[in-house]
């Protein structure tokens, strides 16, 4: 949360020091950031594919520039980001840097033991975050590349932990039992108790 | 018919014990009347500090977060340990053939009747939301140790009601054909609950042989209601609590502050009714010797339960050991242990000791520190879980009762002798009918 | 979740974007999710992913959703867990500086006294020698809970999806599982709840735990009705130095609300273990050893929370 709101000021700070540098010093290097300040950044397209190749998971993203509704160039030295959606957050997979080659490609590999949802299915996520060259960009998708889910009925089944209705039999058996026993001894003295009237 | 002198001997006793008897049954006397102010004014006091707890919840007692159980559950404990008299005198000793326990099998059972009533009460004082109580009968959890203590404190008062009333059916018909004097009411009590007696041998036999099997089933279900009262100690991770030697500990002690119980009962009734006659200086010698087997018992389980712990010291176990042996709760420890275990075995060992009185005085040790003792079970391992109590306020690190608590103990109190004492002043306490017997009157002609 | 930064600048450029990446996403979406159904017509331009009930990913236009999620199930339904999760909760000790900020959010989402809290942040030490350290304990949601084995009434239970839940209607307030939790993790309502701020016309939940009644038990919850609405219990991000991680153990992934992280491999490498793991309760928070703290241990909270003095 912090990071983000830092990023979020970072652009307005950055203006302010720049025009107030500018005043005061006239360098090429402050001129080049002002330079970079003002201008826009590039548009980019990322393009997700997902593959198998010998029993390993591979997501494939092609990184291009993306002019007036075209698909440009490839984009390379850039890095791309890798997410697998969790149930809060989304876990970052592949390697620490995931850079495009010449080719604006990059190619990770998806961890063989991650869990999905009944079907496997995984929703990923490629990005490119905010940079000075490039702005961000997001894709997603929906890959069978999880673990098919395992649910768990252990709360329907008998033990000491369960609700009433799910008692362990032995336990079921022992207590209701006992009570049987006892009790149907304690009808048979209240019967008897009601033959004293008429007994002789 | 010709009766034989043995009968006619016999009838002559019959007549001496109804004058004996039936005079204890006066609602007259002025004591008896002063006694019942004593004990209506000790509950009225109660009922109020138990509004109290009803309207502002149990923050009106001391106990906190994490000493969540206090004297209600130790009272509780208490009290469900002296309602094993009745299994102990009506039952073991009838079935090992102790004659002399005749005349006390039913002020042992009567105590037991009283205790297990009142136990039943002050568990519902403890609960949060009594008002909820149904939810332990709609919704019962039969895996909870709790529910198998309803369980089984329900079967031992429905067994120990049928042991006090089936052996005093007979008794029931005498005061039904004889006490003539009593009012209105208490002839139809009488005539109801004597379901036409007439003693016949049809009718002895059926009461005889349920008496006796219900005798023997009792001894298990009595050995299971303090087990498992012990089990919602032990079934628990607390220091002290978590021992398996808890059920037999909680069985031996029950069964020797229920022969305490049984002592001071023995000394007020004979002294306030005048009944030297049955309840005799015998008698005292007899439950002297009794106190002194089952406190052995009970300081061998004793023994047993603070060795092991105090020879390992481990972790809050040995911290929960040392507060009791030389901490906070060591002055009333060793005063438990030494006037209420240990000074009984010394005084009644030798003969001169089991007088009626010195008895007396050992039995309200015993019994004052069974109390406390129960207090020392309960309140002591609550104050030392696994996890270091911080970041409270200093009140949830002690516990010293409020009145709102006290005085609701004192009414359970009360309310046990108030049961005690309204069922000995409508019935007869000594079992008229097997007395006669044992003079050698025949049953057919007890009437 | 922000996924993406926004310019401050064309709105055009954002709507192509936004535009491409859904029509990729239905693109690639179409070509290789085999088992998913397909998004239904009548499309409201958005899309939301949910998670059936056998636990299967499927996209639903937002038109599709009805009064699912968010509002905290009844009393009946709070018995079910949510499907096809099991919830929980790493606290990595050697980042725990005693901020108490988790008690403070946790006191304010559940109107909670002082006096009463569900997070308890202990000074801990193993052994004389060692160092202390901060413990922020809550209750563990232990696999096989004591608490609910003792429950006369079934007003404790525990859940499919690993949470232990106290119905409060239900409770009889015997604190049976107070005396049969070793953690000490439960407080009760001895007399009538003064909660700080007064909510008019709460509807009770088990899952919210709120409002208090007097008489009844309460714990941590690991908050259901902020899961149910896809967030993380106040307390996780409310530490600043990410002490505290919550998560699925089926999905595998853990976050403390900066980073999130494979759960199993963050046991793994920092010999993650549970606390009094030989009672056999099997709980479900773990904890990471306080080991190569980059900070001394300072007996002071470092922000002031109003509490009590510690003696």
């Amino acid at each position: 949360m912090n990071r983000l709101k830092n990023h979020l000021d970072g652009s307005s700070i950055k203006i302010g020091i720049g025009m107030i540098l500018l005043f005061i010093l006239v360098n090429f290097e402050l001129q080049a950031i002002a330079f970079i300040q003002d201008d826009e950044r590039i548009t980019s397209v990322i393009q997700l594919e997902f593959s198998v190749e010998d029993s390993l998971k591979y997501i494939t993203a092609q990184v291009n520039e993306y002019n007036l509704d075209s698909i440009g160039k490839p984009i390379g030295e850039l890095d791309i980001y890798f997410y697998v959606q969790r149930t809060f957050s989304q876990l970052p997979i592949g390697d620490y840097f995931n850079t495009t080659d010449e080719n604006g490609e990059v190619r990770i590999e998806f961890p063989h033991d991650l869990p999905g949802d009944s079907a496997g299915n995984v929703i990923i996520f490629a990005r490119i975050e905010e940079d000075d060259m490039f702005e961000g960009a997001e894709v997603s998708g929906i890959a069978s590349f999880g673990i098919p889910l395992y649910i768990d009925h252990r709360a329907n089944k008998r033990s000491l932990t369960a609700a009433s209705a799910n008692a362990p039999i032995s336990l079921l058996l022992l207590v209701n039992g006992i009570i049987l026993a006892v009790w149907g001894i304690i009808i048979y003295i209240f019967i008897e108790i009601f033959k004293i009237r008429r007994a002789e | 018919m010709d009766k034989s002198i043995h009968s006619q001997v016999g009838e002559g006793f019959l007549d001496e014990i109804k004058d004996d008897l039936f005079q204890t049954l006066s609602w007259k006397s002025p004591r008896f009347k002063l006694w019942l102010a004593a004990l209506f004014i000790i509950i009225l006091l109660g009922i109020f500090a138990y509004y109290r707890q009803v309207r502002f919840g149990l923050v009106v007692t001391a106990m906190r977060d994490y000493t969540s159980w206090g004297i209600y559950i130790s009272n509780f404990v208490f009290f469900v340990a002296v309602s094993l008299i009745g299994s102990l005198v009506s039952s073991i000793l009838k079935l090992s053939n102790a004659k002399w326990s005749t005349p006390l099998t039913r002020i042992s059972e009567i105590i037991a009747v009283a205790s297990i009533i009142c136990a039943a009460i002050i568990i519902i004082v403890d609960m949060g939301r009594p008002d909820r109580f149904f939810n332990v009968i709609l919704h019962g959890r039969i895996q909870s140790p709790i529910i198998w203590d309803v369980i089984v404190i329900f079967t031992y008062l429905i067994i120990s009601l049928l042991l006090l009333y089936l052996p005093l059916i007979p008794d029931i018909a005498l005061c039904r054909d004889h006490l003539t004097s009593a009012p209105g009411w208490r002839k139809k009590v009488y005539r109801i609950l004597a379901v036409g007696w007439k003693s016949k041998p049809g009718q002895y036999n059926i009461i005889l042989k349920s008496i006796r099997i219900l005798g023997i089933m009792i001894i298990p279900v009595a050995f299971a209601i303090h087990t498992i009262t012990s089990w919602l100690f032990a079934t628990t991770w607390r220091p002290g609590w978590d021992s398996t030697n808890l059920g037999p500990y909680f069985v031996s002690g029950a069964f020797m502050v229920g022969s305490g119980v049984i002592i001071v009962a023995m000394f007020f009734i004979r002294k306030s009714m005048g009944l030297e006659k049955y309840i005799t200086e015998k008698h005292f010698d007899h439950m002297g010797k009794l106190l002194v087997l089952l406190s052995l018992v009970y300081l061998y389980f004793n023994i047993n339960e603070y060795l092991g712990p105090a020879f390992k010291m481990v972790g809050v176990e040995g911290e929960h050991i040392t507060e009791l042996f030389t901490g906070k709760y060591a002055l009333m420890y060793w005063m438990v242990q030494i006037f209420g275990l240990i000074l009984p075995i010394l005084v009644l060992l030798p003969k001169k000791g089991r007088k009626p009185f010195p008895m007396l005085i050992v039995s309200f040790f015993v019994i004052l520190g069974a109390w406390f003792k129960r207090f020392l079970i309960v309140i002591p391992s609550l104050q030392h879980p696994y996890l270091p109590i911080q970041d409270v306020d200093e009140s949830y690190r002690r516990y010293f009762p409020t009145w709102e608590e006290w005085a609701i103990c004192a009414a359970s109190v009360a309310g046990v002798l108030l049961i005690i004492t309204l069922i000995m002043k409508l019935f007869p306490v000594i079992p008229m009918w097997e007395i006669a017997e044992e003079k050698g009157m025949r049953k057919e002609d007890i009437k | 979740m922000k996924s993406s930064r926004k310019s401050k600048k064309s709105d055009r450029r954002e709507f192509l974007r936004n535009g491409l990446a859904l029509g990729t996403t239905a693109l690639v979406g179409a070509g290789s999710a085999g088992g998913c159904s397909t998004p239904e017509t009548e499309s409201s331009g958005e899309k939301v992913k949910l998670l059936t009930t056998e636990g299967k990913l499927v996209e639903v236009d937002k038109n599709q959703l009805h009064h699912l999620s968010g509002d905290p199930a009844t009393r009946q339904d709070a018995r079910q867990g949510i499907p096809g999760k099991k919830f929980v909760m790493v606290v990595d000790l050697s980042k725990c500086k005693n901020a108490r900020q988790c008690k403070v959010a946790c006191d304010e989402h559940h109107n909670l006294t002082p006096d009463r809290p569900f997070i308890k942040v202990l000074k801990m030490q193993d052994n004389p020698k060692s160092a202390p350290y901060w413990m922020p304990k809550k209750c563990f949601q232990c696999d096989n809970p004591p608490c609910v084995k003792v429950c006369p009434v079934g007003a404790t239970y525990k859940r499919s999806d690993g949470i232990v839940l106290v119905d409060n209607v239900r409770c009889i307030g015997c604190r049976f599982c107070m005396a049969a939790c070793p953690y000490s993790s439960r407080v009760f309502n001895w007399g009538k709840p003064d909660p700080p701020v007064e909510k008019h016309g709460e509807v009770y939940s088990p899952e919210t735990s709120s409002p208090s009644t007097i008489g009844t038990v309460e714990k941590c919850d690991f908050c259901p009705d902020s899961i149910r609405n896809g967030e993380l219990p106040p307390c996780i991000p409310a530490c600043p130095n990410g002490a505290l991680y919550f998560g699925d153990e089926i999905d595998d992934a853990v976050t403390n609300g900066f980073e999130t992280v494979r759960f199993t491999a963050l046991l793994r490498e920092k010999a993650g273990y549970r606390y009094l793991e030989e009672l056999g309760t099997l709980p479900r928070v773990y904890y990471l050893p306080p080991s190569n703290r980059m900070f001394p241990f300072e007996d002071e909270p470092s922000i002031e929370s109003g509490l009590y003095k510690e003696e």
